[in-house]
């Protein structure tokens, strides 16, 4: 994870508003407990969140809330001292305001929930497609240079990819998979994936992610001081996509 | 991972740190809690979601660090701000666990306190955020952007689909966002630079010390 990387998929905000996956925040905290930058920018964006929730009704009316501020002089001040008698009057018209600014802001919520339940039934009602693959682990002695023991072509029509991972001696305990591409980069991730005892483990992945080229699924354990630990490594190639 | 800018050259390593806390030297235990605090601080307040959190549990996370480091726990010192994070990650999720267990919270393991509310400091600093952000704001080019602040930080609503609504661009939103936070943070540190030392120390330590949002 680098500042660039941060900035671009704005990292910091996501994380304050816990838009990352579990996975993604453990790394990006891993990175900024320890990084001067990300303090101070984590700090900003803490603190103008918070500034900004009182403020939330004004801005949600165009109107109260000037694009440029005025700078009254003083006697514009004074005239607005004699008119003080005139904000009981507008008090209520503010709290009006307020409301009509609530109401838009539920009548939002209300669409979005409606939207988010229209896109899950339509995902339910739909039939979807898997392929299954079984994973052999790579070896510690395997070059990157060598042939990857574990070929992979996806058939068209297919929406979900299925990786049977297999290990000799699966161990219970919380797992946290991540699937790098050629260069290292990582292109999908889940943690808190629970195994009991002789339970084989399989992740599903998007087949929209994956083009032709060479790919590591690595698997980690979460240990008892809370770090996860390397546990495991499946190198595939994919030798042919739709 | 490539040194981060802005970090002391002086700074003690991480594995340095454990070494020396192993070897009980008590000034690496503060250098510790120097080092991480204000990280950890953001993590338990990110996990406190909005609700009180005492000073209890940011000693908590680093009495239990230094037990951890003591008692030869920590097996890969270099990743040390690993170990702290996810400590201080289990520690809060198990401290909210037993506040919802117990109902209102109002007892625990750990001594809850009541919230007495914002003190005479707080609403200064409440007051003096709110305008910086409305400068912030009068600063921006348009209605759009302040549209933009108010559906991410508040509504928390999905990038793709405010981009999609505003016709913005990522770059574009990326930008908005950007120079919001950075003017904020540029007149909040101007203020506090203009504030007396005593005050400053005051301020600093209710901002970075305190955990209520």
């Amino acid at each position: 994870m680098n500042h660039e990387e941060i900035e671009e998929q704005n990292i910091t905000e996501r994380y304050l508003l816990h838009q990352l996956s579990a996975a993604q925040s453990a790394l990006f905290e891993e990175h900024f407990v320890d990084c001067p930058v990300c303090l101070d920018r984590l700090e900003d964006a803490e603190r103008f969140r918070s500034a900004l929730k009182p403020l939330a009704n004004e801005l949600a009316q165009p109107a109260a809330m000037p694009g440029r501020r005025t700078v009254w002089p003083r006697a514009a001040m004074a005239l607005a001292a004699v008119l003080l008698a005139g904000l009981f009057v507008a008090r209520d018209v503010n709290l009006r305001s307020e409301l009509e600014a609530s109401r838009a802001s539920a009548t939002a919520w209300r669409e979005r929930f409606q939207d988010e339940k229209n896109k899950r039934s339509q995902f339910i009602a739909t039939p979807h497609a898997a392929a299954t693959f079984f994973l052999s682990s790579t070896r510690g002695q395997e070059s990157a240079d060598s042939d990857p023991v574990n070929p992979v072509k996806l058939p068209t029509g297919i929406d979900w990819v299925v990786l049977a991972l297999e290990a000799e001696q699966p161990q219970p305990g919380t797992l946290r998979a991540k699937l790098l591409d050629a260069g290292g980069r990582g292109i999908w991730s889940v943690s808190g994936l629970q195994t009991g005892p002789r339970q084989a483990l399989s992740v599903i992945v998007p087949a929209s992610i994956l083009a032709v080229g060479n790919y590591t699924l690595t698997l980690e354990r979460l240990s008892p001081a809370g770090a996860y630990q390397p546990a495991g490594s499946f190198r595939f190639v994919v030798l042919s996509a739709p | 991972m490539a040194p981060h800018p802005g970090r002391s050259e002086q700074e003690p390593l991480p594995a340095e740190l454990v070494a020396r806390i192993l070897a009980g030297d008590r000034t690496a235990e503060e250098a510790l809690v120097s080092k991480y605090g204000r990280g950890i601080a953001i993590i338990l307040r990110r996990a406190a979601n909005g609700r009180a959190v005492m000073d209890d549990l940011f000693q908590e996370v680093f009495l239990r660090a230094v037990e951890k480091i003591r008692a030869g726990e920590v097996r890969e010192p270099e990743r040390l701000s690993g170990f702290l994070c996810g400590l201080a990650r289990n520690l809060a999720i198990d401290h909210f666990r037993r506040e919802a267990l117990t109902g209102s919270g109002t007892e625990s393991v750990t001594h809850q306190q009541s919230d007495p509310g914002p003190g005479p400091l707080d609403q200064v600093l409440q007051a003096e955020g709110q305008e910086f952000v409305r400068q912030t704001l009068a600063e921006l080019p348009g209605a759009r952007d302040r549209q933009l602040l108010l559906r991410f930080y508040i509504r928390e609503e999905d990038k793709d689909r405010i981009c999609a609504d505003l016709k913005l661009s990522s770059l574009q939103f990326n930008r908005v966002l950007h120079r919001a936070r950075e003017r904020f943070g540029e007149l909040y540190r101007k203020a506090v630079r203009h504030r007396s030392p005593e005050q400053a120390k005051s301020v600093k330590n209710q901002v970075a010390g305190n955990f209520k949002e």
